[in-house]
Formats: structure tokens, sequence, C-alpha cells
């Protein structure tokens, strides 16, 4: 992947993934939580580690909502093998920052094994805000 | 879909004539005034001999996962809710107005109770036996099952296990639009004791600040959940175990409650 910002390109790797790109709009979680349903089941996750997906996506995703700029898109790339993987990110206000201390934060940390969030901020370009997230099938780390 | 008297397979004429005679009462009753001890009596008659309407919606809805005796009763409900509420001076009969009012009733009744109407009834008991499979499955191996091991437990294609759990989402996102229900159980912990119980590790004395009043304004159950998986760390089947729900109600709950949570504390 060609990429001359390298903190922008997301972890998850292009085999498998599903992209999807919506308006900031709290009505498109369905359809976003949905997907992660379906690749998390066809990849063979337990009932609860689907569930915590579903979950994962809405937490992941109202978060950006909240930050978003007006007229925002959300972008979320999904995948499942052994792990699940979501990266979402949409352009925010420079100072957005997603507080470790919410009760967002305590949500998606104790639904995924791995969390990270980051803001992208390049002179005369908008600012992103990034979350990425990762979940084992099995519910175990 | 309409719902004229016409839509329920009634003898219309028959119907309708039948049902006429009672327009004179209407009238009566529609001038008397609560106080009046007529009122009763005739409220009680209406009531009484338009009951084979009620049954006769009621039986219409059957077989859609709940129980004919309920459906009755708020079929019934409707009917009183018709009967108080026509206005037989607007010219309309009692029929054309009592039909959608109880439907409505029914309507709402299957809302509140979670299903969607539009969800097929095969469709239903194939997510309720899911839901029995998830439970079995986890009790025998200690952890919930994967969606292939539920397809070779219950016998069928994996392709209808999604379509069963994904029926489940349809039912979800109905009882979302709807606030948190009550709850049956009558343990009164208090939060701190709920809280204290889990451990729940909340040194942020603002997020402890915000999260406390809405926590305790969640029922009991919610609230128990809600700290079981997010300060207990326990799974969905987990908990559900423990406090002897099914994983998929545990499920639905959760997601309620963090929904809840969300629009009260973000707006």
């Amino acid at each position: 992947m060609i990429s001359d910002q390298p903190a922008e390109k997301p972890s998850v790797a292009d085999d498998g993934v599903v992209e999807v790109h919506t308006s900031i709009d709290s009505a498109q979680l369905a359809v976003l939580r949905n997907v992660a349903a379906t690749l998390t089941m066809d990849a063979g996750f337990t009932v609860d580690s689907v569930e915590d997906a579903r979950l994962l996506v809405d937490e992941v995703c109202s978060t950006l909502i909240r930050n978003a700029e007006r007229g925002a898109q959300l972008s979320c790339r999904f995948r499942a093998d052994d792990r699940f993987y979501l990266h979402a990110q949409a352009t925010a206000s420079p100072d957005a920052v997603v507080d470790r201390s919410s009760w967002s934060w305590r949500i998606m940390s104790t639904l995924a094994d791995t969390l990270i969030s980051w803001t992208n901020a390049n002179p005369g370009q908008p600012t992103t805000l990034h979350i990425e997230a990762t979940k084992a099938s099995d519910g175990c780390p | 879909m309409t719902e004229g008297p016409d839509h329920l397979g009634l003898s219309k004429q028959a119907e309708h004539q039948e049902y006429a005679q009672f327009a004179e009462d209407f009238h009566e009753f529609a001038a008397l005034s609560p106080e009046n001890p007529r009122y009763e009596r005739l409220r009680e008659k209406l009531v009484r001999e338009h009951m084979p309407l009620a049954e006769h919606i009621a039986m219409r809805f059957r077989h859609r996962g709940v129980q004919l005796e309920d459906l009755r009763q708020v079929a019934m409900l409707g009917l009183i809710n018709a009967v108080d509420r026509f206005e037989p001076d607007r010219g309309n009969d009692f029929l054309a107005f009592a039909v959608p009012t109880i439907m409505g009733e029914v309507r709402r009744y299957f809302r509140d109770a979670g299903w969607a109407m539009r969800v097929p009834r095969r469709l239903q008991e194939l997510h309720l036996n899911l839901g029995k499979a998830i439970d079995e499955l986890s009790q025998r191996t200690g952890r919930a099952p994967r969606a292939d091991e539920l397809a070779e437990y219950l016998g069928i294609e994996l392709g209808e296990v999604r379509r069963g759990l994904e029926a489940g989402s349809a039912y979800r996102a109905d009882s979302l639009n709807s606030p948190v229900g009550g709850t049956t159980e009558s343990d009164s912990q208090a939060v701190s004791d709920t809280i204290g119980e889990q451990d729940t590790n909340i040194e942020d004395v603002e997020l402890r600040e915000t999260l406390q009043p809405l926590l305790a304004d969640l029922p009991e159950r919610e609230r128990r959940i809600l700290t079981l998986r997010f300060f207990g760390n326990l799974t969905q089947s987990e908990i559900a175990r423990k406090i002897g729900l099914s994983q998929m109600h545990v499920s639905r709950l959760l997601a309620q409650s963090l929904k809840q949570l969300r629009e009260r504390i973000y707006g």
C-alpha cells in the first residue's frame, strides 16, 4: 500500500477487508453492526464474540460520530479471520480526542483485546480521528 | 394493510347488521356522564356485546409466539378503549372505528413484547431454538458456541443459523426503540453495593460521578448485567448462567442499556 503518511496506514491487512463509508448518522450503525456480525459469524467466532464485535462497532462508531465534523464521512474497515479487526475514521475538529477515562473508552477497551486511538493532523489538511480495535474469535486475547 | 372490517373475513353484511342495533346505545352512552349509574351498565353491555369482535382479532394474531390468552386480554383492552373513545356523532359506525383501534392495541403489544410483526413465525421459532441451543451448548462445553456448532447441533444449514441469529437483530432493533423495561426481580441492592461487588476500578472521579446516577436509573437486572460485563469482565454466556437468563437475552439487555447510557451521557 502506498502511503506518504505512515501513521494513517491502518494495520488492518488488505486481504478480505470490507470497507464501508457512510454519512455521519447513527441510523447507519445498524448496517455497520451487521457487517461485523456477518464477518465474525462466518469466521467461526463464538456467539459471545460475535455480539461483542457488534457492541464494539456500535461504540467505536458512535464515538467517531460524536466527534466528527459536520458533513464528514465515517469510514470503516473490517476484517475477520482468527481475529476481528476494525479501523474506523472520520474528519474531526483539530482538538478532537478520545478521552481514556471516559465511559466509552471503558466499554471499548473491555470489548476489544487491543485498542488504540489517534488523530492525524497535517498542515492544510483536515484532521482525522482514528480508532482501531481487534478482538480474538473465542473471546480470549 | 387496510384495517377495515372487510378484512376480518367476517360475513360483512351480517356483521354490520348484527352490530347496527347498538347505534342507539352508543349515542346514549356518549351523552352520559361517567357519574351517571347508567354509564357503567351501558359501557359493560357495549363491551360485552362486541366481545366476539375482539376475540376474532385476537385469533387472527395467534401463532405468532405469544399466548392466545394474552392476545385476548390485549384485544379486550383495545375494545374497551374503542367503546370509551367512539364518537357516534361523527357519522362513522362503531366497527370502522373499533377494528383499527383494537388492531393498534395488539400491534403495540407485539412491539412492546419485542417481536416485529414482520418477522415470520418460522424465523421466530428458529431464533428461539437457537437461543436454547446456545445455552445448552455453552452449558456442555463451558464456552459460547460458534455458528457452525449450532448448525450441527440443530441439524440445520449454516445459512439458517445466520438467518435465525439475524432475526434476533430485527427483534433487537425494535426493542431498542422502547425504553429499557423494568425488572421482575425484587433485588433491592443499592448501586454502590452492586458495583462494590465487582471492584469497578472507576478511579476517575468525573466518570464515577457521571456514571453512578445513570446506573442507578437502570433497572436492577440491567445494571447487574452491565456491571458484570464491564467491571467484572464476565462474558455474556457467563453472565447468562450467573443470573439465569439466556445468552441472547443478556445480549439484548446489554445492547439496550449501552444505548440508553450513551444517549444520556452524550446526548
